[in-house]
């Protein structure tokens, strides 16, 4: 398949590529395709079974009018055969007990936006990979699932390419890092650290089957249609984070995104906050008691605001994606799918200009500028954030604004009639969206009082009755790597790890059929909780990976859990 | 009839080839092109026009679809993965270099060898594999081609006689063995002399006169550790190829172009009786169908494989069948026994719960005292004639501290379930198990079911005979006393809470 390059040292000894893409997920898939357009030798290394079997994603991918790139630029015919419905209405309900108050966004989801369609991502992924096989493969490259990369080649302290758990390593000119949220390769490069839970969200997500038919019906749409629905308020008690429901095809994406800080601090069951939602009465109107959840998900998401690495590369390699930090969390709208995009076809496109360039950071620091002078970087770090988060999120600030907001006068100021006008205006505009600060106030306080200051209540009875834990397990698929963990508790003391037992998906305190569990433990007559794992019902999200103490890795290629839906 | 890509410019090259109208005409002259001139744009119109007609011909596509990653050639090394087989087995190319004192040219060949490995005195199963498929192959052969050959076991060991009788009831005509104390383990040299004598046919007379040919037409080899060595050594020895890791194997006719095969270019050349060793390619991208085929000027047999164990079934042995079992004989030289087996180690062959006649399964419900919860487990088991004591994965990967002469249970290796050991005991007996989906896989098929849960909601009771509600420290005891005093009252324990 390749050329070994006549030349000494390592890329002597093993196969070498032109360029090495890790993931296939957007941004990889993205990188591949560009890099194989300039004429460039890719090879293209997924851990999946097949791309998609290890995502998950809520699934609204933008196409930005100010984008340099979108998928459906770089994979034509993208929308039709890879997409599910176009999102055509989005709305936002705050929510204080009973009290919903429901604005519409769709100006906010409209501003810079050329279309947005929801997607699912094994179906997703699985017909971007065919594509970039086809791709690499004219120019002597391809794509191999199954395959782990496990760490970075050096040579005299020179990243030189990959090493994997199922092929020798491989050495290329090129190493585009778009493995993803909790990036081995990034951590490996010492451009990303694993540390504070502030830094990440964590997603939760149920796919619901539904006839195309009855969507249409429930959601009063046509069948080239689509809605999203956001949810924020007390529904969480006092998590931070909101709900979301996006239609597909034949389907519903129902979901959570919560800062894991906040998780942690408030001791909160992620699926049960995921229940919360589906359990809610104004969710009584789209799902009926014939409630059927297809799958059960998670995943982490960065937050770009805090961890978008300004200069994500080093040596021969660069981060793009999620292993960059490149997600953008505007207020309630996600985008991550698409910033992969574009940093991929960037990183791709830097190569080439640099091509032939004897310094191996020059395609990383063009690609830098590029992601600066597209104006990409600002999205993901805005600057007025930086302004103001310092003050906003500080303790005392929160304090006083909550304690003004409780007061009758904070609230009066909410109530008040002109503040029923300005609201869907301050909430549709972009810049006051980024400038909410991510404290309690932007995600629970406020909304709970627009909620209650302006909502109507809802009486609906919610029929529905989400599975437990044990069937959601139970209905997963996993090719399970029998007596290898990739997850090995380092320090088992309820203080180091104890976070893991309620914070992980897959896990809930008095659960024993989770991956963490926190157990009582007699030795010589004193007791002590202790806490123990087992990685079978993991599904990959990296949670316990920051919230525990941990070694951590993903399974092999083709290993644990595979989501059929995503 | 053939277009010389030498003579042409690009330009006019691509007119050319819109003239020509066969697929392996355009191979030929891509292979042409990269031995000669080799120029890139070249290359692209002539891979385009092998495109096309590809397209054309969907059925061929189909029928060849398997092949693509060796045959139509999509890269520059491409060509050189089909003439030099033998490259393939991942080495530095062993023979390139070499002077072929030994390799024959217009040689003989017949019969099917499979080299049948053993451990501890018995047959492997991958040697029960290639031999029914060697049968299967060879008995086709003969209908195709109208020729008797034989399939040949061949066997290296210390105590070989018996087994090789038994690889005649496998399905070989001939099984053919080496004795000698030394070589009761496997030794890369000794095995790799032995074997190579054998397949010249060299020996005494009475050990040899079965047989009128120089080397077999084809050798199989399992793709063990040791088979993996012995079959490059055996192969490399005997100057020819090997196809590694194969599996799939058949026997067919081939048309060849390539000029190092069929001596001049633009000519096409039928082999035939070629044995089509399918393996997944280096990259796991596709298959590669590997062919080990004779050069005009130099013989490539026996045409090798080794096999991926469990790639084909184990046929029914028949007691029945004749054969003829060969002693060899050679004398071996002291210095092959330079490298010695000091130690060794058989792996834990763990715990085996299958066959009894009862199984009691212990889960997270011992928690409040583990030890104890296993002690009770234990006792129910000693109670009973023919019992084993299992596990949930739940106490495997638990943190449960449990003294130090029952710690021994609580390992992955007595786990029962879906990634663990299926049983299906007349009686399973489940103390303080949930009765996750996972774990239930794991028993579905017993009998009967007993399960003993403090939650009346437990999964378990939905799939369980008789379903005891209580905590399992005092049921447990009270089974025990039943059970040895000969009365199972499990009527009347599962008062009240049975289904
Ligand atoms: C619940 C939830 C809701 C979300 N909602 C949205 C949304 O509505 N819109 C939006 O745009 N974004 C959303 N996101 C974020 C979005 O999913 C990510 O930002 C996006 O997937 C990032 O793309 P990527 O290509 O960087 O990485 P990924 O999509 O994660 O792809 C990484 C790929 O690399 C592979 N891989 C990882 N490690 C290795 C390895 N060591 N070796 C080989 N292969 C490896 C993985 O299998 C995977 O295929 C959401 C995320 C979640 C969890
Ligand atoms: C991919 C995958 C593969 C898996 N493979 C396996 C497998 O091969 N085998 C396997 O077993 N599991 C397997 N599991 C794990 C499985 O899902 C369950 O987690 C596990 O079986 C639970 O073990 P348990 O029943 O001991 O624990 P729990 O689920 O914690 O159940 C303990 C039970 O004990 C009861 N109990 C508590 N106290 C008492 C008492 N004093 N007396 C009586 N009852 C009491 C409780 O009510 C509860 O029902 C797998 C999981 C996954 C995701
Ligand atoms: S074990 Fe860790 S990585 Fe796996 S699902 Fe739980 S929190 Fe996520």
């Amino acid at each position: 398949m390749t050329q070994t390059k006549p030349v000494g040292g390592l890329e002597g000894e093993y196969e070498h590529y032109e360029a090495i893409v890790v993931g296939c997920g957007p941004g990889g898939a993205a990188a591949a395709a560009r890099l194989a357009a300039h004429d460039i030798e890719t090879l293209v290394l997924e851990r999946g079974t097949e791309a998609g079997s290890k995502n998950v994603s809520g699934g609204l991918i933008y196409a930005e009018e100010s984008a340099p790139y979108t998928i459906e630029d770089l994979f034509p015919n993208f929308r039709a055969a890879a997409a599910e419905r176009p999102v055509t209405d989005y709305q936002i309900h705050n929510i204080a007990g009973n009290k919903v108050k429901t604005v519409d966004l769709t100006d906010l989801h409209e501003h810079d936006t050329e279309w947005c369609d929801a997607v699912l991502r094994r179906h997703m992924d699985s017909w971007l990979e065919s594509r970039v096989h086809e791709l690499t493969s004219e120019t002597g490259g391809g794509v191999l699932t199954d395959v782990r990369v496990n760490g970075l080649l050096r040579e005299n302290g020179q990243i030189v390419g990959v090493t994997c758990d199922e092929l020798d390593p491989i050495t290329a000119d090129f190493i585009v890092a778009a493995d993803g949220v909790n990036s081995e390769l990034a951590r490996d490069a010492g451009l990303m650290d694993w540390a504070a839970p502030e830094e990440w969200f964590q997603g939760v997500k149920a796919v619901v089957e539904m006839d195309p038919q009855e969507i249409n019906d429930r959601f009063g749409l046509e069948p080239d249609e689509g809605i999203a629905h956001l949810f924020s308020g007390d529904l969480f008690e006092d998590v931070r984070g909101g709900g979301f429901l996006y239609t597909n095809e034949d389907t519903l994406s129902i979901g959570t995104v919560f800062h894991l800080d906040s998780l942690v601090a408030e001791q909160a069951e992620p699926h049960e906050l995921l229940d919360a939602l589906l359990t809610h009465p104004l969710m009584s109107q789209w799902i009926g008691d014939d409630y059927h959840e297809l799958e059960y998900g998670a995943k982490l998401v960065p937050d770009s605001k805090k961890v978008a690495h300004r200069e994500p590369y080093r040596d021969r390699l660069v981060l793009v994606g999620d292993a960059g930090g490149q997600m953008q969390a505007q207020g309630p709208i996600i985008k991550g799918m698409n910033h992969a995009v574009t940093a991929g076809a960037l990183a791709a496109d830097a190569y080439m200009l640099t091509r032939g360039n004897a310094d191996p950071e020059a395609p990383g620091r063009r690609y830098t500028t590029m992601l600066e002078q597209s104006g990409t970087m600002a999205k993901l770090r805005p600057r007025r954030y930086e302004l103001t988060s310092p003050v906003g999120e500080h303790g005392l600030v929160t304090r006083v604004t909550e304690g003004v907001l409780d007061s009758p006068v904070g609230s009066l100021a909410i109530g008040n009639p002109l503040a029923k006008r300005l609201l869907p205006k301050a909430y549709n505009s972009p810049f006051l969206v980024g400038m909410l600060p991510d404290t309690q106030t932007g995600y629970t306080t406020l909304p709970a009082i627009i909620a209650e200051q302006h909502g109507r209540t809802v009486h609906w009875e919610n029929e529905v009755e989400p599975p437990s834990l044990e069937e959601r397990i139970g209905d997963l698929t996993y090719n399970t790597d029998v007596g290898n963990p990739h997850i090995r508790v380092l320090d088992n003391s309820e203080a180091a790890s104890g976070a893991a037992v309620y914070a992980c998906p897959v896990s809930a305190e008095d659960f024993g059929g989770g991956c963490y569990r926190s157990e009582t433990v007699t030795t010589n007559g004193s007791e002590e909780t202790l806490v123990s794992l087992d990685t079978q019902p993991c599904v990959e999200c990296g949670t316990c990976a920051i919230v525990a103490d941990t070694e951590w890795e993903h399974p092999r290629g083709g290993k644990g859990v595979e989501f059929r839906q995503g | 009839m053939t277009i010389d890509p030498d003579d042409h410019t690009v330009e006019a090259l691509r007119e050319a080839l819109d003239t020509v109208e066969d697929l392996e005409t355009a191979r030929a002259i891509l292979e042409a092109e990269q031995t000669g001139k080799d120029r890139k744009t070249a290359n692209e119109a002539i891979r385009k026009r092998i495109d096309a007609l590809e397209e054309d011909d969907s059925e061929t596509v189909a029928a060849e679809d398997d092949d693509s990653a060796g045959e139509s050639g999509d890269d520059e090394d491409e060509s050189e993965s089909e003439d030099e087989a033998e490259a393939d087995d991942g080495l530095d190319h062993p023979t390139r270099d070499k002077k072929h004192v030994r390799a024959l040219n217009d040689g003989t060949y017949r019969d099917m060898w499979v080299f049948c490995e053993t451990q501890q005195g018995e047959l492997l199963d991958v040697s029960k594999e290639m031999l029914g498929k060697a049968r299967e192959l060879m008995d086709q052969y003969a209908e195709d081609y109208g020729d008797e050959e034989d399939v040949v076991a061949f066997l290296v060991g210390d105590d070989c006689t018996d087994l090789a009788e038994e690889c005649i009831a496998y399905g070989a005509d001939v099984a053919i063995y080496h004795d000698d104390d030394r070589l009761e383990r496997f030794l890369a040299t000794p095995y790799t002399r032995i074997s190579a004598h054998m397949a010249r046919g060299q020996g005494t007379v009475e050990s040899t006169d079965w047989r009128e040919y120089d080397e077999p037409r084809y050798t199989l080899f399992p793709a063990t550790n040791n088979g993996r060595d012995l079959s490059a050594l055996v192969q490399a020895e005997l100057d020819s190829g090997l196809a590694s890791d194969c599996s799939d194997l058949y026997i067919e006719e081939t048309e060849i172009s390539n000029p190092v095969k069929t001596g001049e270019p633009g000519v096409k050349k039928m082999f035939d009786r070629v044995l089509h060793m399918k393996r997944p390619d280096f990259s796991g991208f596709e298959y590669s169908t590997i062919l080990c085929l004779d050069n005009p000027d130099r013989d490539f047999h026996p045409q090798g494989a080794s096999v991926i164990p469990g790639t084909f079934d184990v046929p029914e042995p028949d007691p029945e069948r004749e054969g003829l079992v060969v002693e060899h004989d050679m004398e071996l030289e002291d210095e092959w026994f330079a490298a010695e087996v000091t130690e060794y180690d058989t792996l834990e062959a763990g715990v085996d719960l299958t066959g009894h006649e009862v199984v009691v399964c212990l889960g997270r419900g011992i928690a409040d005292d583990p030890t104890l919860g296993m002690e009770l487990g234990l006792d129910l088991v000693d109670a009973f004639e023919d019992a084993a004591l299992g596990i949930t994965r739940g106490i495997v990967t638990s943190s449960y501290q449990f003294d130090g002469h029952v710690e021994r249970y609580a390992k992955e290796e007595r786990q029962i379930g879906e990634t663990g050991q299926v049983v299906a005991p007349p009686l399973y007996i489940a103390a303080g198990v949930s009765g996750a989906v996972q774990h239930k896989v794991g028993i579905d098929e017993s009998d009967t079911i007993i399960s003993i849960n403090t939650d009346p909601e437990a999964t378990i009771r939905d799939f369980s005979d008789y379903f005891i509600e209580g905590d399992l420290f005092e049921v447990l005891p009270k089974l025990t006393d039943a059970v040895t005093s000969g009365e199972i009252p499990i009527e009347a324990m599962a008062d009240g809470g049975e289904d």
